[in-house]
């Protein structure tokens, strides 16, 4: 078996265009492959990518004191028993699969099976340095050749940050936030993507629209802008028109709603306390793909992150 | 056992992908100039219908309408193109991520289903054993 992984090279049509990205842990999948399912949070969640067809990356993540040895014997030990009818399941371990140089400061144990109709290359690890274990599975029917491909993607998994910032990636729309800033809301609809980040009083917010022309019609970005938010209640915005940028694009500039704004404001200016009360951002329509983009921040004065934000989504 | 409700019927999602939509042929539809679609829906005409409507006053039709993108799909909704050709169609229309495109044709198919606008013509699956008769037939 380990003779044949390794003689199994990467064939040159496999490229893997498509990037799941979420809590922190990154994946290269084929451009087919989409988030599936979701659940947990950044201390401890799953995450599950599917194809036309089936599930095909299931990758989960925990912080803490985990002997890794024993969490794949008992994923293996309930993964025998769901399927103790089945006299064809064979289980093997320390396949070797992905290289621990690929994996640098990682603990890595690789794992396979093989059902009635599935298969499955995984893969655990416990990070040194963030105390982080994953456990990974590419899965595929029974008949594919699945190790060249569950090697690639395997290989590509990540769990750390790049330079403080995490990608976060899902149905083609990828996007860099800080690190520090926590999820604490998402809306994953057809056609309309949002997610809300927080770091105590600061937010981040990063929105896709899809079928955009539908959306516009014979309208201005701006004025498309101002009937989009005019229910807003937590800010005091403004929007103009921003030339000279690659596509139509609209800038938000406003403060923060609270109760006694002005005198609260004029408290923090002679304390010289910078509360997070800016509000700006950015509106932009992308033809090529007909989709309306929107990063807009809720920060202290100086402390911006959302041209950063903004300038990391690749809309086309 | 005579009084229990038929179930409806389950299908995978792989069978629901290769199901064929057919619009209901007794209702009439028109494209209006704005891109939206008009469908008339007739009360029915049987006597309890009539003797009902005289009851609750039901109107003799009513219209929906279905925006742009919903009237795309009800156009293509003709017993020839399958769910997975309407997901493609509308993923390369829009230009929509895949998984995007099915899930909101799905629902919006599943409203017109409810609503008795559309029906679904499945692809009968051979009955267990026919393929066993026929190999051995074949032998």
């Amino acid at each position: 078996m380990r003779a044949a992984i390794r003689k199994n090279k990467l064939p040159a049509d496999l490229e893997l265009e498509g990037l799941v990205g979420w809590q922190g842990v990154t994946a290269r999948t084929p451009a087919d492959w989409n988030l599936g399912a979701l659940g947990g949070d950044v201390r401890s969640g799953y995450l599950r990518v599917d194809d036309e067809h089936m599930p095909r990356l299931e990758i989960k993540w925990s912080y803490g004191k985990v002997d890794t040895n024993k969490v794949l014997t008992r994923y293996l030990g309930q993964l025998g028993k769901k399927t103790r009818r089945s006299s064809q399941m064979v289980v093997q371990r320390d396949t070797h699969l992905v290289s621990n140089r690929l994996q640098p400061g990682r603990s890595l144990q690789c794992f396979s099976w093989q059902g009635d109709r599935q298969q499955a290359h995984g893969l655990i690890w416990r990070c040194q340095g963030c105390q982080r274990t994953v456990i990974a599975q590419v899965l595929g029917p029974r008949q594919q050749d699945l190790a060249p491909l569950a090697r690639a993607v395997l290989a590509s998994l990540n769990d750390h940050d790049r330079e403080g910032w995490y990608t976060w990636s899902l149905y083609g729309l990828a996007v860099d936030i800080p690190k520090e800033y926590e999820l604490t809301r998402q809306q994953l609809m057809s056609g309309y993507l949002d997610l809300q980040f927080e770091r105590g009083k600061r937010r981040l917010r990063v929105t896709r629209w899809g079928m955009a022309q539908l959306a516009l019609r014979d309208r201005s970005l701006v004025h498309w802008v101002e009937v989009e938010h005019v229910k807003r209640r937590d800010v005091h915005w403004q929007a103009h028109a921003l030339e000279g940028d690659e596509h139509p694009a609209a800038l938000l500039a406003g403060e923060r709603r609270r109760p006694l704004h002005w005198p609260r404001k004029q408290v923090a200016r002679l304390l010289r306390v910078r509360a997070p009360i800016i509000f700006s951002g950015k509106v932009w329509h992308c033809a090529p793909s007909n989709r309306l983009f929107s990063v807009e921040e809720i920060h202290a004065a100086g402390e911006e992150h959302w041209p950063q934000v903004a300038g990391s989504i690749r809309c086309h | 056992m005579l009084l229990r409700r038929k179930g409806k019927p389950r299908f995978s999602r792989e069978t629901a992908l290769t199901a064929y939509p057919v619009r209901n042929r007794s209702l009439e539809y028109q494209r209006l100039e704005s891109g939206e679609l008009a469908i008339t829906v007739r009360r029915r005409s049987e006597l309890w219908a009539r003797l009902l409507s005289k009851v609750f006053v039901v109107p003799r039709q009513r219209q929906v309408l279905l925006d742009e993108v919903g009237a795309d799909i009800w156009e293509l909704c003709d017993g020839e193109h399958t769910v997975r050709d309407l997901v493609a169609h509308m993923a390369r229309k829009y230009q929509l991520n895949r998984k995007e495109a099915e899930v909101s044709l799905t629902t919006y198919l599943r409203n017109l289903g409810k609503r008795g606008l559309v029906g679904f013509a499945v692809p009968a699956a051979p009955k267990e054993g026919e393929l066993a008769h026929a190999k051995s037939k074949h032998r």
